[in-house]
């Protein structure tokens, strides 16, 4: 993953090109840190439509580019400070949980774990993992893996 | 009375051997500039540095056109020789400071024979690590963003980030060595060009000394100017240092999240500062015969400090071992197994122990603290040492981060490399500039060291024979300079 643009990888000649990008976007350039906005472009359409209309943005208005193209509806995204929002309500799931929390990130992005199948008769079924076998384990391994990130 | 004098000459050892008058101080140091031939071995040794800076130079402009793309550095290890690299040259520059301003306060007259090359160095390094982090910004031409100034962008530093913090302590640490620098060379200045045949010369020295004639006024000025200096300066000493290692402590990584950091960076700062003097002061008192001016005791002298600062690093070592224990936090306690024994830089931490911590064991020994050559191996050997700590600091904590997915080894390019070294060749073009067109040893200060100096207020009688040692230390500069007045 480009966390920084630390030479220039794009390609700006090229006239075929320039089709190919999208025209609401800039591109960022070398030098600069490469990170995500949250599709900014379609945040500030939204701002100006609600503008317009003299009201607040509506949950689900903002659409963000990784959110459409999701198949599985995995990907949620809104305002945190409306407690009605369907974000919101996620995040009060106890399934919630951020990259790193124990050091304090604060992270925007957090992610909901994994659901496992509670049919003893299905072959992905796991047993449910008790307060003592949890010990058991950290004992075992040195590090404090964090489970896996689902997308 | 000649065992007194012996035990007094142990006690307060000269700081200025042969016979000298102001004279013959003035005309050693002056005519080195100015009237004997430079040697040939200047020129070798300024054509071999200027030749290693044009790597520097190639680095920087490549750099500058393609990007930072071209170092070796990428995540996890985001920081690397360019961040190592600023801290040794930072570190190196303490010295200079530390025997100008602290020393200075402290009335230590071993550092007047001393001090003007030592923050030559000081400004000299300081140039050489403000390159780096001002290149890894990535688009240096847009740097003064870091300052805060009113701009239509809406932007505006971010204070409570310690990089922020650096920009404020080494811009200030640049300015006030420079001015300090200066300011201690305008009544040398004034000598050489009162001294200057050639008309250049003349008018360069001229346009420097600034009007400098040398009244009663005029040294009065400068003692109070250089006074207060001396005193901005002395904080400065501890807080730049203090600063840079806090962008490493501030963060959460394990090996750079420790109290123990700020002591431990300037005592590390300091020990390579030294080491560094020594490098340039043994070579230049050799070839440049100033044996007279920078004598074995100063050599002494500075192995001790090196001994002290050095010893502090080590158990700054022996501490990061024990809070990574005591803390019981696995992270730490990997941290330490990464970095000790179990992870693929292991070695570096050796080299670093053997370099830093084992190396100046030789200098509790008055006959190695007595050799020059030793000396001048010993403080190589150092600043190895000092570099490889760096290394360990920055690189081995950085691989092994909180996320195994993200782990990576680190390898510099051939651009690290040139860049470093070009940045070394830098330097001592710098300084063999420096050695060539001005005074490399404060004269009118070395002069207030002299026998003539001392100003006699008429005791004779049984301590006739006291009053007479070279180096009466209870003797105020102001008495000695009011003496000197031409």
């Amino acid at each position: 993953m480009r966390r920084f643009n630390f030479l220039l990888y794009q390609d700006w000649d090229t006239p075929q090109y320039k089709l190919m990008r999208n025209p609401e976007v800039s591109v960022r350039s070398r030098g600069v840190m490469e990170k995500c906005t949250y599709c900014t472009q379609r945040i500030a359409i939204a701002r100006i439509e609600a503008e317009k209309d003299q009201r607040n943005i509506k949950d689900g208005e903002i659409v963000t580019a990784c959110q459409s193209v999701c198949p599985a509806d995995a990907i949620v995204f809104g305002d945190l400070n409306d407690p009605n929002s369907q974000v919101s309500k996620l995040k009060k799931d106890h399934r919630n949980y951020a990259l790193l929390n124990e050091l304090n990130t604060q992270p925007r992005t957090t992610y909901l774990a994994n659901l496992k199948n509670q049919n003893r008769e299905m072959p992905d079924y796991v047993a449910p993992k008790t307060i003592e076998s949890n010990r058991e384990e950290s004992k075992d391994s040195n590090q404090g893996e964090p489970s896996e990130p689902k997308h | 009375m000649q065992e007194v004098k012996k035990i007094q000459k142990n006690l307060h050892p000269p700081m200025v051997e042969g016979d000298h008058s102001f004279a013959s101080v003035t005309d050693i140091i002056s005519d080195r500039t100015l009237k004997k031939r430079t040697p040939y071995g200047w020129f070798i040794g300024f054509a071999l540095a200027f030749m290693v800076a044009q790597s520097l130079l190639f680095t920087v402009v490549y750099l500058v056109i393609t990007g930072i793309g071209i170092w070796g550095n990428n995540q996890p290890v985001g920081w690397a020789f360019d961040i190592i690299n600023f801290v040794w040259w930072i570190g190196i520059g303490h010295a200079g400071t530390l025997i100008s301003a602290i020393l200075l306060l402290m009335n230590q007259k071993w550092r007047t024979s001393i001090n003007r090359f030592a923050e030559a160095m000081t400004l000299f390094a300081v140039a050489c690590a403000g390159l780096f982090p001002l290149l890894h910004t990535g688009r240096p031409w847009l740097a003064y963003w870091l300052f805060p100034y009113p701009n239509t962008m809406g932007m505006w530093p971010q204070f409570r980030s310690p990089l922020m913090w650096d920009v404020f302590a080494v811009s200030t640490y640049a300015t006030v060595s420079l001015l300090f620098w200066y300011v201690g060379l305008i009544p040398d200045i004034a000598t050489l060009r009162d001294r200057a045949k050639n008309k250049y010369f003349k008018t360069v020295y001229g346009l420097l000394s600034m009007g400098w004639r040398g009244s009663a006024k005029h040294w009065h000025r400068y003692e109070i100017a250089y006074l207060l200096l001396a005193g901005i300066s002395t904080p400065l000493v501890l807080s730049v240092h203090s600063i840079v290692s806090f962008d490493f402590s501030v963060a959460q990584l394990p090996g750079w999240h420790a109290t123990i950091f700020p002591p431990y960076f300037v005592a590390g700062a300091i020990f390579a500062g030294f080491a560094m003097v020594l490098i340039l002061c043994i070579p230049l008192r050799h070839w440049y015969g100033m044996e007279d001016f920078i004598t074995k005791t100063h050599l002494i002298f500075m192995g001790k400090v090196m001994l002290a600062t050095g010893l502090i690093v080590v158990y700054g070592y022996a501490m990061e071992g024990f809070f990574g224990w005591y803390s019981a936090n696995e992270f730490e306690v990997f941290m330490i197994y990464n970095r000790v024994w179990g992870g693929p830089y292991w070695w570096f931490y050796w080299l670093l122990i053997l370099c830093n911590g084992l190396s100046i064991q030789l200098l509790w020994f008055k006959r190695f603290r007595e050799s020059e050559f030793w000396l001048f191996f010993i403080s190589i050997i150092v600043s190895i040492g000092m570099w490889l700590e760096r290394f360990v600091i920055i690189v081995t904590s950085l691989h092994r981060d909180f996320l195994p997915s993200s782990w990576a080894m680190y390898s510099p390019t051939v651009f690290d490399w040139s860049m470093f070294i070009g940045t070394i060749g830098f330097f001592f073009t710098l300084l063999f500039l420096f050695v060539r067109f001005l005074p490399v040893i404060s004269i009118f200060e070395v002069r207030t060291l002299l026998p003539d100096a001392q100003v006699n207020h008429g005791h004779h009688g049984a301590h006739g024979e006291l009053n007479d040692r070279p180096n009466a230390f209870n003797e105020s500069i102001n008495d000695a300079q009011g003496a000197e007045e031409k």
